[in-house]
C-alpha cells in the first residue's frame, strides 16, 4: 500500500466560517443535469481511443468508468472542455481555459496517473481487461444515480 | 459564531493515497443496485400470506406500492448541508466524525460511498459518518480547501487530537485503522 503521510508538513484546517476577504465573482457550475447524449458519445469514443493509445484499461467496475465519462461529458456541455470531474475547483471556467485538468490531464499525459480511475495501468489492481465500453453499459451503470 | 477552527486541532495530517494495492472484489455498483431494489408485489386485491409480509392477516392492497428505486432515505451515510455540518461539529460529540466530500460525477466517490456505507454498518453508533456534495456546497468545499475528490476528514471527539484528511480512494481497512487508532 503506497501512502504518503505528509508530516511534519501539515495543513491547518481553515475555519468553516470565514467570510472571504475579497469578493469573488465566480459563476458556479452545478453538476445536476444529465449530460447530452452527443457529449457522452464523444467522451465514450475518446476514452476508448485514449485507453488504446496509452495502453491503459478501464476499471473492473464499469460503473466507475461510466460515471467519469458522464462527468467529462457534463463538463464539456457546461464549460466547453472535459474538465476532470474528480476535483473541486475555485473557478471551473478558468481551469477549463487553462487546460491542466482537461482530460487527458497533465498527470495522465506525463505519468499515466488518473485519479478518476478512468485509465488504469495494467499493474493496477482495479484495472480490468477492457479498453472498450458501450453506450448501453454506460446507461445501465448510471441508471440509478 | 464559534469558528470551526476552535473545534478541531490546529493541525491536520494529510494522507494522499496512491492507487490502493489490493484486489478488487465483485463489482460494487451491482451490489449497490441489488440493495436498492425493493420487492414489488403487483397485486391489487387480497393477497395470500407471503414470506415478505410481517402480518399474519391477508392484506388488501388498494394501489400498487411506489417504486423504491428513487428512495435514498435508507442510506446510513446522510448528506448534510454546510450549515447542518457546522452545527454538528459545534455540538457535543462522543464519537469520531467522518466527513466525505464528493461530487456527482466522480467515479471513485461512488466506490468510496459504498465503503463508507459498509463502515457505517460496522461502526453503527461508534462513529458518525456524513457526506457533503461539493457541487451543492461550493463555498464550503472551497473554505475547506478540498481539491481532489473524494476527500475524507476524520475528526476526533477529542479536540486536542489532530484531524486527519485523506484524498482519493482509500481502502476500508485504512479507514478502520484511522478511526480505531488515531481518533
Amino acid at each position: 500500500m503506497n501512502l504518503q503521510a505528509l508530516s511534519p508538513c501539515t495543513f491547518r484546517v481553515s475555519p468553516f466560517i470565514s467570510p472571504p476577504k475579497t469578493s469573488r465573482h465566480r459563476s458556479v457550475i452545478r453538476a445536476r443535469v444529465e449530460p447530452s447524449e452527443k457529449s457522452v458519445e464523444i467522451m465514450r469514443k475518446f476514452s476508448e481511443q485514449y485507453a488504446r493509445k496509452s495502453g491503459t484499461y478501464f476499471c473492473v467496475d464499469k460503473g466507475v468508468t461510466s460515471v467519469v465519462i458522464k462527468g467529462l461529458a457534463e463538463h464539456k456541455d457546461s464549460l466547453g472542455a472535459p474538465l476532470c470531474p474528480c476535483r473541486h475547483y475555485d473557478d471551473k471556467h478558468a481551469e477549463a481555459g487553462q487546460g491542466f485538468w482537461n482530460c487527458p490531464c497533465v498527470p495522465m499525459r506525463e505519468r499515466k496517473e488518473c485519479h478518476c480511475m478512468l485509465f488504469l495501468t495494467p499493474d493496477n489492481d482495479f484495472a480490468g481487461q477492457d479498453q472498450t465500453i458501450s453506450t448501453d453499459e454506460i446507461k445501465a451503470s448510471t441508471a440509478n444515480l | 459564531m464559534a469558528l470551526f477552527q476552535t473545534q478541531i486541532a490546529s493541525h491536520v495530517l494529510t494522507i494522499v493515497s496512491a492507487m490502493p494495492s489490493f484486489h478488487a472484489t465483485s463489482p460494487y455498483i451491482s451490489l449497490l443496485n441489488s440493495s436498492l431494489k425493493t420487492h414489488q408485489q403487483n397485486q391489487l386485491f387480497l393477497t395470500k400470506n407471503t414470506p415478505f409480509t410481517l402480518t399474519t392477516q391477508p392484506r388488501k392492497l388498494l394501489c400498487r406500492p411506489p417504486h423504491g428505486k428513487h428512495v435514498k432515505d435508507d442510506y446510513l451515510v446522510k448528506k448534510l448541508s454546510a450549515q447542518e455540518l457546522q452545527e454538528l461539529v459545534k455540538g457535543v460529540r462522543n464519537v469520531p466524525l467522518v466527513i466525505d466530500f464528493y461530487a456527482t460525477w466522480c467515479g471513485p466517490c461512488i466506490l468510496m460511498a459504498q465503503e463508507l456505507e459498509m463502515l457505517a454498518v460496522e461502526y453503527e453508533s461508534k462513529a458518525m459518518i456524513v457526506k457533503v456534495d461539493t457541487d451543492d456546497e461550493y463555498e464550503f468545499a472551497h473554505d475547506m480547501q478540498v481539491r481532489g475528490l473524494p476527500t475524507l476528514f476524520f475528526i476526533s471527539p477529542d479536540p486536542s487530537k489532530e484531524a486527519i484528511r485523506t484524498e482519493g480512494l482509500i481502502p476500508i481497512q485504512m479507514m478502520r485503522d484511522i478511526i480505531d487508532n488515531d481518533m
